[in-house]
């Protein structure tokens, strides 16, 4: 399936996670909202998970906190 | 012509001219007007508790708080109860704890999510019959004699001035493989349906209610695309995408909501209802810490769940400890290839924590030992793709990161640890058929984070390598053996000595 992190889209296994699709985006980025530096918004800015289950064409954005 | 008589009689009854005159007036079959004055609904939800119990004892109280204050209060769950968190999901039977407290929550309704198959069915069988709240699912069809029964697909819960509120049920279905996120095992005999598409054939629950919900389970991408091809729904109770909806959506005037996830919020729906039609609607979250008060008797079952003995129980017996990194990384890579029917089994060194496995293994040993919860994810790979996972390993390293099962490779490299190339052989030591593609068991956070080529991307087995890993202690007999084969060799190019 594919997703879309910052505007750049991803492709990424059946079944994966947000986590899933930060690591292939940046593993810097992942590392970043798993500290709690940053997080993770849809793109109605509602904050989803590290562990929230991706569908194809799910819009994603890494924002400061 | 007796016929017509006989009916004319009927008819002429003036209390059956009453009655029909009162079906007719849309008394019975329609909602609207059964009430002047204005009354408040206030549906509380959850959704992807996934498997933690704590914040139960808080979110109990408020509901049985807000229940005694206005008798139109409804508690419903949006689904995946189940899977994360041990103490649930290795109870004995698996999920109880997480039954119990929903029991005593005050549950109204609760849909199915892609996890809740997660135990199987017939303990989803048990889930259901204990349920002391009915289980709504309308994009599933349970064959006759299967172990579940067919849930229903959606019910109407009434307020007491008769107001009707249809709930209709809605679980997630991966376009790919078109079943729910759940290991394919779990589900057998069972088939679905797309969750958009079944619910336009329960438009006709407009008519049979004052508020029409979904409760989905589709996530937040498909909950948007219903609600733009359903306006018959009022609001969209949603799941599965863990979406803090902090800023509530609504399209095409239907209401879309969801409470992130391990019941760490509890989402709130109110609506008002004025001669039968919906005069307002508005949702919010309440973040459950923030609840002042707790159940007693609730909290002091989830403690006692928490302190269950039977989780340190012995789960199997090795002939032995199994010790070192490179012992235990082969035990981990088999039990992955091994109970998924794989080719190959790959596992990465900083997956793994602890570098001992004692003779007599509890539950705490592989959580210390697997402590990240990785998912598996099977891929078709050509030889070709292999050896790029393992080029990429050693550039990014500079050293070999990643244990295996049904294979050996062997990285050459320069004296300045230059990756030159990669020699991947089954065990009887052939290489891999350039021809044929293999079925590879690997974590999720490889597949995500390494940068390798493949065509396939793969899917999710649903299932971690923990509890992969304890399957395969308690199923499998001789588990130590072969552990000590060397399937990972490093070659400093032009020497003959191979070193580890």
């Amino acid at each position: 399936m594919v997703i879309t992190i910052n505007e750049k889209e991803i492709e990424i296994f059946d079944g994966a996670r947000v986590e899933n699709g930060l690591l292939k985006y940046s593993e810097e980025e992942c590392r970043a909202v798993q500290a709690g530096e940053k997080k993770v918004v849809d793109k109605n800015d509602n904050p989803v998970d590290l562990e929230g289950e991706l569908s194809d064409g799910s819009v994603l954005f890494i924002k400061e906190l | 012509m007796n016929r017509k008589k006989s009916k004319f009689r009927t008819i002429a009854n003036p209390a059956a001219v009453l009655l029909i005159l009162f079906l007719f007036s849309g008394a019975v079959n329609c909602p609207a007007n059964r009430q002047d004055a204005e009354t408040e609904i206030t549906i509380f939800h959850i959704n992807d508790a996934h498997s933690r119990i704590d914040n139960f004892a808080r979110i109990a109280y408020l509901i049985k708080k807000e229940k005694q204050e206005n008798p139109n209060v409804f508690f419903v769950n949006a689904g995946d109860n189940f899977s994360g968190n041990p103490i649930v999901d290795q109870y004995e039977p698996k999920g109880e704890p997480m039954r119990a407290v929903l029991n005593l929550s005050g549950t109204d309704v609760l849909t199915l999510g892609n996890h809740e198959f997660d135990y199987g069915q017939e303990l989803l069988k048990k889930f259901m019959q204990e349920a002391n709240f009915p289980i709504i699912c309308a994009n599933i069809a349970v064959p006759a004699g299967a172990i579940i029964p067919q849930p229903k697909p959606y019910v109407i819960l009434k307020t007491k001035e008769g107001i009707r509120i249809a709930l209709l049920g809605l679980v997630q279905i991966s376009r790919r493989t078109g079943i729910p996120s759940t290991h394919p095992a779990k589900i057998k005999g069972l088939t679905f349906s797309y969750g958009v598409d079944t619910a336009k054939n329960y438009r006709f629950l407009k008519d049979k209610s004052d508020v029409f919900i979904a409760l989905s389970h589709l996530g937040y991408m498909s909950d948007e695309k219903l609600a733009r091809e359903m306006g018959e729904l009022d609001i969209i109770i949603g799941g599965h995408s863990h979406t803090l909806m902090v800023n509530p959506v609504t399209i095409n005037d239907v209401l879309i909501t969801q409470a992130g996830s391990y019941a760490r919020y509890i989402g709130r729906v109110d609506i008002t209802i004025k001669d039968g039609k919906i005069t307002g609607k508005k949702s919010s979250l309440i973040k459950v810490e923030d609840i002042k008060g707790e159940i007693p008797g609730i909290k002091e079952k989830i403690t006692a769940f928490n302190n269950n003995p039977r989780l340190n129980r012995v789960l199997t017996t090795l002939p032995g400890p199994v010790k070192g990194e490179d012992l235990l990384g082969n035990l981990i890579t088999d039990a992955l290839r091994k109970i998924h029917h794989l080719d190959i089994g790959i596992h990465n060194r900083g997956g793994t924590r602890s570098g001992r496995l004692p003779k007599d293994v509890r539950l705490k040993d592989i959580y210390t030992l697997l402590p990240f919860g990785n998912d598996i994810v099977s891929i078709e790979m050509t030889p070709a793709e292999i050896e790029g996972i393992f080029r990429y390993d050693f550039e990014r390293f500079n050293h070999v990161e990643l244990y295996v099962s049904g294979i050996t490779y062997t990285v050459k490299h320069t004296a300045q640890k230059r990756f030159i190339s990669v020699d991947v052989r089954l065990m009887n030591g052939k290489p891999l058929d350039k021809n044929k593609t293999y079925k590879v068991g690997i974590n999720d956070y490889l597949v995500s984070a390494y940068k390798f080529k493949h065509r396939d991307a793969g899917k999710s087995l649903d299932t971690t390598i923990a509890e992969t890993f304890i399957q395969y202690l308690q199923q499998e007999k001789n588990v130590t053996e072969g552990l000590d084969e060397e399937r990972i060799r490093t070659a400093l190019a032009g020497q003959k000595n191979k070193e580890k």
